[in-house]
């Protein structure tokens, strides 16, 4: 793959360029802020794109509207966000207008090489990728009666799956199971939540995490 | 009419009925000269002027209930000092001219009880009323004696009324004269001692009461010096004539005295009248006493000019406020004046003003004491008002302050340790990617690498729990999401307003329910959450908690101006967004 990298911090950039170089990646450029990135991606059209989510010149969300501009310019770039912070809210506004070829990931998570070079291949074949931690942290959430008590332990294990975006195809063959076993797990659960199961879309991505984390809310 | 009423009116109608008749007895054509009054225009003059201004003052007191026996001191003194003409009524009949003898002896007490009673008196109720009734006594024996015993005709020394005496029981030119120098030398002992009395009154009177008193006392003194001085000349002389010297300087004296005196106890009436009416308004005013802000609308409707704005000095902010204590810059122009309000040799306020409207000193007088006390009334609410506005900043600033230091001890573990966290997160996963063949090395890196991931994870919520930095960057609603995934309670999040608030007011608002889910017990029964905007105001309410909230809260509530209040179980902070 040809992947660009954009982080301010330059040991976090060095570690990923070496990390990509040394599995066999082509890393074509680097950049440290969101305004030398677009223009790289513009010039290399890269094949995925690693950004941080903290830049300059706030240290806010400068990566999550870079990684937003760079989804409506040009969508078959997938792009990979990557943040120190377990916010869903994040995750769900990077992947709320388009969940194809984008990717949340707790920055931690990226010096694992497997994870890395996987969640990279994973947007740059339009699929959608979603931290664990943060689809943890939205199935620990207390709820009042809550619904995913009703959910068998298999039903609530394919859920989190879908969460984290990975394919029906991908679950099978993590859960050691058939793909038709877990379209059946889907559909069910699916149904038990009220939810519609759009098996070729990556909007299923969204759904569940909207309602992991509104569930409840009825409005804002 | 009631009975005081209608004495007063009887006394003061005695009196005008009195000098009716001196005026008519004086005008009749007379052979000899019986009366002062009749020696010179002049004395003609002097006379009925002092007697008119004596009744006209008892008049004017009498209307004034509150100032004694004054009135009637006044009117009978006028009735004793015209006697005299009554008596000089050459063609008129004997008993006037008869009672006008009885009377004229009488001014003397007359005077003394009216200095004994005037305003700023020294002697007590007992002794004033004993000293006051000998005087009378005396005078009414000697009159009464005299009265009984003279008879004119034998009198050598004869002169206003040389006919019979129609109260004559006895014919006794002896007796008659020896009361009459009786009557003559108490006079002059008597007039000493009121004059001495007076003297007394006036220099150990308090200020106040002297400055009260002294119009009235001064002349009484006087007049009663003018009648001892008449007494004793007459006692070593008593071939009085209204012709001669010094009985003429004397009359005089007596009657511009008197005049005085009338002048005096008008003048004490007139002020008294006034100090009440002046007091009567300023309570009226009090009770009036408009509300905060409305000076300024009264002053520009009294003086027609809509422009016209009263700013309050602060001098310990240095600067001016208008009435509800927001900061103003009273103008100066060539249409534009300003006035200075002092009090106390203090400047406390300016009014800006139309120039053309009025001049300065025009404004100062047409804003009466009342007006300043409202001023003094406003300013001391302004600097009060002021005074909390300043607190209420400076909490808030120091609120403001201690969060930023937060939100920056946030940022600095994010962008320092948890970085440095990462960087050796990454060398140790290099390190062991590199020692695959030794287990007990790659052993030891994997544990290395779990315990750095750990130590991550709690920097991550301990930077988080200092300060939610997805609060700034993302608003309450995010926060509260946020908040809901990790709390160790269920929550339930109703509402919250789809725009950005100032940073302060989110990051109150937060807290109320940060602090309140921190204080929820693991398996309560779970929060609900609302947050509603409505004018100007975030109301966040929090239902289901277990405790009442930390004074803390209520601390941080007010520092932003807001209240904290608790209802069973319900927490609600309105929070102003302004």
């Amino acid at each position: 793959m040809r992947i660009a990298v954009a982080d301010d911090s330059m040991l976090t950039r060095e570690g990923i360029v070496h990390l990509l170089s040394v599995a066999g990646h082509e890393v074509v450029g680097q950049a440290d802020d969101a305004d030398r990135l677009l223009s790289l991606v513009q010039a290399l059209r890269p094949d995925a794109v690693v950004i941080d989510i903290r830049m300059p010149p706030t240290y806010t969300d400068e990566g999550l509207v870079a990684a937003q501009r760079i989804h409506a310019a040009f969508p078959e770039i997938g792009v990979l966000v990557l943040s120190q912070y377990v916010e869903p809210s994040y995750a769900i506004r990077l992947i709320e207008d388009h969940p194809e070829g984008v990717g949340y990931l707790l920055k931690e998570r990226v010096f694992d090489v497997a994870i890395l070079i996987d969640a990279l291949r994973r947007v740059a074949d339009r699929e959608t990728v979603v931290d664990p931690t943060i689809v943890a942290r939205l199935f620990g959430r207390r709820r009042v009666a809550d619904p995913l008590d009703t959910l068998s332990e298999r039903g609530a294990e394919v859920l989190g799956l879908v969460a984290e975006g990975r394919s029906n195809q991908a679950i099978a063959a993590r859960l050691h199971i058939t793909e038709r076993t877990v379209e059946s797990h889907v559909t069910k659960t699916f149904l038990q939540l009220g939810l519609t199961d759009d098996p070729g879309s990556h909007r299923r991505v969204l759904a569940v995490l909207a309602y992991l984390r509104h569930q409840g809310i009825t409005s804002g | 009419m009631t009975r005081g009423a209608f004495s007063r009116v009887l006394l003061v109608a005695t009196g005008v009925f009195v000098m009716v008749v001196a005026v008519v007895a004086a005008r009749q054509p007379s052979a000899v000269l019986t009366t002062y009054a009749a020696g010179s225009a002049a004395a003609n003059i002097a006379f009925f002027i002092a007697g008119l201004a004596l009744i006209a003052a008892g008049a004017l007191a009498a209307g004034d209930r509150a100032s004694g026996p004054l009135w009637s001191l006044c009117v009978l003194g006028g009735i004793a000092w015209l006697a005299p003409a009554w008596v000089g009524w050459d063609t008129g009949p004997a008993l006037p001219r008869s009672v006008g003898m009885v009377l004229a002896p009488f001014l003397v007490p007359v005077l003394v009880h009216l200095l004994l009673a005037a305003p700023g008196r020294r002697l007590s109720g007992p002794l004033r009323r004993t000293a006051v009734a000998g005087v009378y006594g005396i005078t009414a024996a000697a009159s009464i004696g005299l009265a009984l015993t003279r008879n004119p005709f034998l009198d050598p020394n004869c002169w206003s009324n040389c006919a019979d005496n129609v109260f004559r029981l006895v014919s006794d030119p002896g007796l008659a004269r020896l009361i009459e120098a009786i009557r003559l030398s108490a006079s002059v002992g008597i007039g000493i001692l009121a004059v001495l009395v007076a003297t007394w009154q006036l220099l150990t009177s308090t200020p106040v009461a002297r400055a009260v008193g002294w119009m009235v006392t001064a002349p009484a003194a006087l007049a009663i010096t003018a009648e001892v001085c008449y007494a004793a000349v007459l006692r070593g002389d008593p071939a009085e004539s209204p012709e001669r010297n010094p009985f003429v300087w004397i009359f005089f004296a007596r009657s511009a005295a008197l005049t005085a005196l009338a002048v005096g106890v008008t003048w004490y009436v007139v002020q008294r009248r006034r100090r009440r009416t002046a007091f009567l308004t300023l309570v009226n005013e009090l009770e009036m006493s408009p509300g905060i802000g409305s000076l300024q609308a009264l002053l520009s409707r009294s003086l027609g000019d809509n422009s016209l704005t009263v700013a309050y000095w602060l001098s310990r902010a240095g600067r001016y406020v208008d009435a509800l204590g927001h900061a103003v810059n009273p103008e100066v122009d060539q249409d534009r004046a300003m006035t200075a309000i002092v009090r106390s040799g203090t400047q406390v306020a300016v009014v800006s003003h139309e120039r053309a409207i009025l001049d300065d000193q025009t404004l100062r007088q047409r804003i009466g004491p009342a007006a300043l006390l409202a001023i003094d009334n406003e300013r001391l609410g302004v600097e009060l008002t002021a005074h909390l506005q300043e607190l209420r900043l400076s909490r808030m600033r120091i609120v403001t302050a201690a969060d930023e230091a937060r939100r920056q001890i946030e940022r600095d573990l994010h962008d320092g340790a948890q970085q440095r966290l990462l960087s050796v997160l990454y060398e140790l996963r290099l390190a062991s990617s590199e020692s695959q063949e030794d287990a007990h090395l790659s052993g030891a890196l994997d544990a290395l690498i779990e315990g750095t991931q750990k130590s991550l994870v709690e920097l991550r919520e301990l930077a988080q729990g200092i300060f939610p930095a997805i609060l700034d960057e993302a608003g309450l609603g995010a926060a509260m999401g946020t908040l809901a995934d990790q709390a160790g309670c269920a929550i339930e999040i109703r509402s919250v307003p789809h725009v950005r608030l100032p940073a302060p007011v989110e990051r109150t608002a937060y807290l109320v329910v940060s602090e309140t889910v921190g204080a929820a017990h693991a398996g309560s029964g779970g929060l609900t959450v609302n947050m509603d905007l409505c004018d100007e105001t975030l109301t966040v309410c929090v239902d289901g908690a277990d405790k009442a909230p930390s004074e803390y809260l209520a601390d941080r509530v007010g520092a932003a101006g807001g209240v904290l209040s608790v209802n069973s179980g319900a927490i609600r902070a309105e929070i102003p967004c302004g």
